[in-house]
């Protein structure tokens, strides 16, 4: 029914886990000193650092006594931080629902704006209408011309799912459609199966 | 600019825990820099916690048990992150296949695996001799866990495959699952 952050999250993850696997790798190969044989074996000399050598010197030290690497610390956490919250925040699910629908194209005749929960309100009561129908949510997406209509419908257990689903596009996909003048262009419909223990039609001896 | 247009309903795992995780540490590492770097700026030197950590990591030798552990724990972490965004995982949902009203140009009709396991127990609930029922569901595989009183195992399990594998082969869902039942004999 929603738009998920999939392509994003799997983008992101590629690279923070190839970073964090090629600064594993090489944390590996120079602590067992494995860094000097492969440096030969590429023609280049990799001595150092040894595994004998301490991580940071005086150098390192003194580098972060300087208010430049100081300044660089907190725009480089600043910059962590604003990607991490912007990714965050990505992993709200969003509807994306159509903006008010404009029913008329030339505006000097006046023009009808209609906001699409009042249709997805009409689909969803009529829906929820239907024989096994326990609930149902409706987003509207597209544009007037060209509606786009995303159905979530939880059904009973016993419910006959082929009779529902036609039933719902011949009633009121097909009332969406007249109501716009148009062809609904796609319908998706999820279905869920209710747990409750009701049931119509039947009765306990 | 175009209108939105409906993500497919049958989708794969977006990954979104491992994504929240990385994003959290990422927020976390970014905000204690800034603070460390802030308070470093302010008061001229670094925060306790932050420098007396620094000094202990840089004493250690690059060949130290710690450092090759650290690397490690890092590298097989990379593995993961890099393993989970490759592999595509399976969907959430089955197909349901449907001829429609020929109202709509286009339609995409499925059934959420958690509603699949719930429609075999529905189904298989109504098979005389089953007590008790539970199932799990993929895709293309339903697992039905029943529990009977009665002696006559081999009929029940072969009662409800039927009747479980009618009632998702009627309802349309394409392909149709594998549908396999495990019977327990409860003592009376």
């Amino acid at each position: 029914m929603r738009h998920h952050a999939g392509g994003l999250n799997r983008a992101w993850l590629f690279v923070v886990g190839l970073v964090l696997l090629l600064a594993g790798a090489a944390g590996v190969v120079v602590a067992t000193g494995q860094l000097a044989p492969i440096g030969r074996s590429a023609g280049l000399d990799l001595s150092r650092p040894a595994p004998d050598s301490t991580i940071a010197g005086q150098a390192t030290a003194s580098a972060f006594s300087s208010s430049g690497i100081v300044v660089l610390v907190a725009v480089v956490g600043v910059v962590l931080a604003l990607l991490g919250l912007a990714w965050l925040v990505a992993q709200v699910p969003r509807t994306r629902e159509a903006h008010a629908l404009r029913l008329e194209d030339d505006p000097q005749r006046g023009l009808t704006r209609l906001a699409p929960g009042v249709l997805t309100e009409a689909v969803e009561a009529q829906i929820e209408a239907l024989s096994g129908v326990q609930s149902a949510s409706a987003v509207l997406r597209g544009d007037a011309r060209q509606p786009d209509l995303t159905v979530k419908v939880t059904a009973g257990g016993r419910t006959d799912l082929r009779r529902l689903l036609d039933a719902i596009e011949a009633g009121p996909v097909s009332d969406l459609g007249v109501a716009l003048d148009t062809q609904v262009r796609r319908l998706g419909v999820q279905v869920e199966v209710g747990t409750g223990r009701r049931r119509s039609g039947e009765i306990t001896l | 600019m175009s209108a939105t247009r409906s993500p497919s309903l049958r989708r794969r795992p977006s990954r979104t825990v491992p994504a929240s995780i990385v994003a959290v540490v990422l927020l976390a590492v970014g905000v204690l820099a800034v603070v460390a770097a802030v308070s470093r700026l302010v008061n001229g030197s670094w925060p306790a916690p932050v420098s007396s950590a620094a000094s202990g990591v840089a004493g250690l030798t690059w060949g130290s048990g710690a450092i090759i552990a650290a690397a490690a724990v890092l590298a097989v972490l990379g593995l993961v992150l890099v393993i989970a965004s490759l592999k595509p995982g399976g969907h959430k949902s089955a197909s349901l296949r449907s001829d429609g009203a020929g109202v709509v140009a286009e339609r995409e009709y499925v059934i959420s695996t958690r509603a699949l396991a719930r429609l075999a127990v529905a189904r298989a609930d109504d098979v005389d001799g089953v007590d008790k029922v539970s199932a799990s569901a993929s895709g293309r595989k339903v697992r039905l866990d029943v529990t009977t009183s009665s002696e006559q195992r081999d009929a029940v399990r072969s009662q409800v495959t039927h009747a479980v594998t009618e009632a998702l082969t009627g309802a349309g869902i394409t392909p149709p699952p594998r549908v396999s039942v495990a019977v327990r004999t409860r003592e009376i």
